[in-house]
Protein backbone atom coordinates (compact mmCIF):
# COMPACT_ATOMS: atom_id res chain seq x y z
CA UNK A 1 0.00 0.00 0.00
CA UNK A 2 2.53 2.57 -1.15
CA UNK A 3 -0.05 4.97 -2.60
CA UNK A 4 -1.78 5.63 0.71
CA UNK A 5 -3.64 8.85 1.21
CA UNK A 6 -1.84 11.65 3.01
CA UNK A 7 -5.11 12.97 4.43
CA UNK A 8 -6.01 9.60 5.90
CA UNK A 9 -2.62 9.01 7.46
CA UNK A 10 -2.50 12.49 9.00
CA UNK A 11 -5.98 12.27 10.50
CA UNK A 12 -5.37 8.77 11.82
CA UNK A 13 -2.13 9.97 13.38
CA UNK A 14 -4.20 12.45 15.37
CA UNK A 15 -6.95 9.96 16.20
CA UNK A 16 -5.06 6.96 17.46
CA UNK A 17 -3.92 8.24 20.85
CA UNK A 18 -7.60 8.94 21.43
CA UNK A 19 -8.48 5.37 20.48
CA UNK A 20 -5.84 4.13 22.93
CA UNK A 21 -7.18 6.29 25.74
CA UNK A 22 -10.73 5.19 24.99
CA UNK A 23 -9.68 1.53 25.05
CA UNK A 24 -7.90 1.97 28.38
CA UNK A 25 -10.94 3.79 29.76
CA UNK A 26 -13.21 0.92 28.71
CA UNK A 27 -10.87 -1.60 30.36
CA UNK A 28 -10.30 0.24 33.62
CA UNK A 29 -13.96 1.17 34.07
CA UNK A 30 -15.19 -2.29 33.12
CA UNK A 31 -16.57 -2.94 36.59
CA UNK A 32 -18.51 0.32 36.74
CA UNK A 33 -19.70 1.12 33.23
CA UNK A 34 -20.53 -1.12 30.27
CA UNK A 35 -17.35 -2.56 28.81
CA UNK A 36 -14.54 -4.70 30.12
CA UNK A 37 -11.45 -6.55 29.07
CA UNK A 38 -12.67 -8.12 25.87
CA UNK A 39 -14.25 -4.95 24.51
CA UNK A 40 -11.38 -2.68 25.48
CA UNK A 41 -8.88 -5.15 24.06
CA UNK A 42 -10.71 -5.17 20.76
CA UNK A 43 -10.65 -1.35 20.70
CA UNK A 44 -6.90 -1.33 21.38
CA UNK A 45 -6.49 -3.99 18.68
CA UNK A 46 -8.16 -1.56 16.27
CA UNK A 47 -5.14 0.70 16.69
CA UNK A 48 -3.19 -1.82 14.64
CA UNK A 49 -5.60 -1.32 11.72
CA UNK A 50 -5.31 2.45 12.11
CA UNK A 51 -1.53 2.16 12.21
CA UNK A 52 -1.56 0.07 9.05
CA UNK A 53 -3.72 2.63 7.24
CA UNK A 54 -1.53 5.51 8.37
CA UNK A 55 1.89 3.97 7.97
CA UNK A 56 2.12 0.41 6.63
CA UNK A 57 5.36 -0.72 8.25
CA UNK A 58 5.31 -3.61 10.76
CA UNK A 59 6.50 -2.36 14.14
CA UNK A 60 5.56 -5.24 16.43
CA UNK A 61 7.25 -8.58 16.01
CA UNK A 62 4.88 -11.52 15.98
CA UNK A 63 7.02 -13.59 18.31
CA UNK A 64 7.19 -10.86 20.92
CA UNK A 65 3.43 -10.24 20.80
CA UNK A 66 2.75 -13.93 21.09
CA UNK A 67 5.05 -14.27 24.10
CA UNK A 68 3.28 -11.37 25.80
CA UNK A 69 -0.07 -13.00 25.10
CA UNK A 70 0.99 -16.35 26.52
CA UNK A 71 2.51 -14.71 29.60
CA UNK A 72 -0.68 -12.74 30.15
CA UNK A 73 -2.78 -15.88 29.96
CA UNK A 74 -0.49 -17.59 32.48
CA UNK A 75 -0.71 -14.63 34.85
CA UNK A 76 -4.50 -14.68 34.46
CA UNK A 77 -4.60 -18.34 35.50
CA UNK A 78 -2.27 -17.73 38.43
CA UNK A 79 -4.42 -14.78 39.49
CA UNK A 80 -7.55 -16.96 39.34
CA UNK A 81 -5.91 -19.66 41.47
CA UNK A 82 -4.61 -17.07 43.92
CA UNK A 83 -8.04 -15.47 44.15
CA UNK A 84 -9.64 -18.86 44.86
CA UNK A 85 -7.14 -19.62 47.61
CA UNK A 86 -7.42 -16.18 49.17
CA UNK A 87 -11.22 -16.16 49.23
CA UNK A 88 -11.52 -19.76 50.41
CA UNK A 89 -9.13 -19.26 53.32
CA UNK A 90 -10.66 -15.82 53.94
CA UNK A 91 -7.25 -14.18 54.16
CA UNK A 92 -8.53 -11.06 52.47
CA UNK A 93 -12.21 -10.27 52.67
CA UNK A 94 -13.64 -7.82 50.19
CA UNK A 95 -11.36 -5.93 47.79
CA UNK A 96 -13.11 -7.41 44.79
CA UNK A 97 -12.63 -4.22 42.84
CA UNK A 98 -8.86 -4.73 42.67
CA UNK A 99 -9.35 -8.26 41.44
CA UNK A 100 -11.91 -7.16 38.82
CA UNK A 101 -9.67 -4.36 37.53
CA UNK A 102 -6.61 -6.66 37.42
CA UNK A 103 -8.51 -9.38 35.57
CA UNK A 104 -10.00 -6.89 33.14
CA UNK A 105 -6.56 -5.40 32.48
CA UNK A 106 -4.98 -8.80 31.84
CA UNK A 107 -7.84 -9.89 29.60
CA UNK A 108 -7.67 -6.58 27.75
CA UNK A 109 -3.93 -6.93 27.17
CA UNK A 110 -4.40 -10.50 26.02
CA UNK A 111 -7.20 -9.70 23.59
CA UNK A 112 -5.30 -6.68 22.24
CA UNK A 113 -2.24 -8.87 21.62
CA UNK A 114 -4.39 -11.51 19.95
CA UNK A 115 -6.11 -9.03 17.66
CA UNK A 116 -2.80 -7.42 16.70
CA UNK A 117 -1.32 -10.84 15.92
CA UNK A 118 -4.21 -11.69 13.60
CA UNK A 119 -4.12 -8.31 11.87
CA UNK A 120 -0.32 -8.34 11.54
CA UNK A 121 -0.33 -11.87 10.25
CA UNK A 122 -2.92 -11.29 7.55
CA UNK A 123 -1.73 -7.84 6.55
CA UNK A 124 2.03 -8.25 6.45
CA UNK A 125 2.83 -11.93 6.13
CA UNK A 126 -0.01 -13.57 4.25
CA UNK A 127 1.26 -13.71 0.69
CA UNK A 128 -1.49 -15.54 -1.14
CA UNK B 1 -21.25 -34.98 -1.93
CA UNK B 2 -19.86 -37.62 0.43
CA UNK B 3 -18.41 -34.97 2.73
CA UNK B 4 -21.73 -33.13 2.78
CA UNK B 5 -23.51 -36.33 3.80
CA UNK B 6 -20.95 -36.92 6.57
CA UNK B 7 -21.34 -33.33 7.74
CA UNK B 8 -25.13 -33.66 7.74
CA UNK B 9 -24.98 -36.90 9.74
CA UNK B 10 -22.57 -35.32 12.25
CA UNK B 11 -24.79 -32.27 12.68
CA UNK B 12 -27.79 -34.59 13.14
CA UNK B 13 -25.96 -36.59 15.81
CA UNK B 14 -24.86 -33.41 17.56
CA UNK B 15 -28.42 -32.11 17.48
CA UNK B 16 -29.83 -35.34 18.89
CA UNK B 17 -27.26 -35.39 21.70
CA UNK B 18 -27.80 -31.74 22.53
CA UNK B 19 -31.58 -32.04 22.49
CA UNK B 20 -31.50 -35.17 24.66
CA UNK B 21 -29.90 -33.31 27.53
CA UNK B 22 -31.68 -30.01 26.95
CA UNK B 23 -34.42 -29.46 29.45
CA UNK B 24 -35.94 -26.02 29.08
CA UNK B 25 -36.46 -24.57 32.52
CA UNK B 26 -37.38 -20.90 32.38
CA UNK B 27 -37.79 -20.76 36.13
CA UNK B 28 -34.15 -21.71 36.78
CA UNK B 29 -32.87 -19.21 34.24
CA UNK B 30 -35.06 -16.55 35.74
CA UNK B 31 -33.80 -17.42 39.19
CA UNK B 32 -30.19 -17.09 38.06
CA UNK B 33 -30.85 -13.76 36.39
CA UNK B 34 -32.69 -12.31 39.35
CA UNK B 35 -30.04 -13.66 41.74
CA UNK B 36 -27.30 -11.93 39.75
CA UNK B 37 -29.23 -8.70 39.59
CA UNK B 38 -30.06 -8.72 43.27
CA UNK B 39 -26.70 -9.77 44.67
CA UNK B 40 -24.04 -8.63 42.19
CA UNK B 41 -23.31 -5.31 43.82
CA UNK B 42 -23.57 -6.73 47.32
CA UNK B 43 -21.18 -9.62 46.55
CA UNK B 44 -18.43 -7.72 44.79
CA UNK B 45 -19.10 -4.02 45.01
CA UNK B 46 -19.06 -3.59 41.23
CA UNK B 47 -21.93 -1.80 39.56
CA UNK B 48 -21.68 -3.53 36.20
CA UNK B 49 -23.53 -6.83 36.53
CA UNK B 50 -22.09 -8.20 33.29
CA UNK B 51 -18.56 -7.87 34.66
CA UNK B 52 -19.58 -9.54 37.90
CA UNK B 53 -21.11 -12.44 35.95
CA UNK B 54 -18.09 -13.02 33.74
CA UNK B 55 -15.43 -12.38 36.37
CA UNK B 56 -17.09 -13.82 39.46
CA UNK B 57 -20.07 -16.09 38.88
CA UNK B 58 -18.77 -17.55 35.62
CA UNK B 59 -15.02 -17.16 35.93
CA UNK B 60 -14.19 -20.54 34.42
CA UNK B 61 -16.01 -19.49 31.25
CA UNK B 62 -13.78 -16.44 30.99
CA UNK B 63 -10.59 -18.42 31.57
CA UNK B 64 -11.44 -20.97 28.92
CA UNK B 65 -12.66 -18.28 26.54
CA UNK B 66 -9.25 -16.63 26.83
CA UNK B 67 -7.62 -20.01 26.21
CA UNK B 68 -9.84 -20.61 23.17
CA UNK B 69 -8.87 -17.22 21.78
CA UNK B 70 -5.20 -18.05 22.20
CA UNK B 71 -5.56 -21.47 20.57
CA UNK B 72 -7.37 -19.90 17.62
CA UNK B 73 -4.59 -17.35 17.22
CA UNK B 74 -1.97 -20.09 17.30
CA UNK B 75 -4.02 -21.87 14.63
CA UNK B 76 -4.12 -18.71 12.50
CA UNK B 77 -0.35 -18.35 12.76
CA UNK B 78 0.44 -21.94 11.86
CA UNK B 79 -2.20 -22.52 9.21
CA UNK B 80 -2.16 -19.20 7.34
CA UNK B 81 -0.06 -19.21 4.21
CA UNK B 82 3.18 -17.30 4.11
CA UNK B 83 5.92 -17.08 1.57
CA UNK B 84 8.88 -17.25 3.89
CA UNK B 85 11.05 -14.17 4.12
CA UNK B 86 11.00 -12.16 7.28
CA UNK B 87 8.16 -14.03 8.97
CA UNK B 88 8.98 -16.72 11.45
CA UNK B 89 7.90 -20.38 11.30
Amino acid sequence: MSDHSQLLSRSIGIIYPIILIFGLYVIFNGHVTPGGGFQGGAIIGAIMIAKYLADPIPFLSLEWTQSVEKATLLILYVLAALFCIVTTLQIVVGHFTIFLILSNTLIGLKVACGMSIIINRFVYYETR
Amino acid sequence: MRRKVIAFVLILIAGVILLTYYTPSPTTEKMMASYAMANAEKDTGAQNIVTVVYLYYRYYDTLFEALTLMVSIVAVIYISYHGGGSSHE
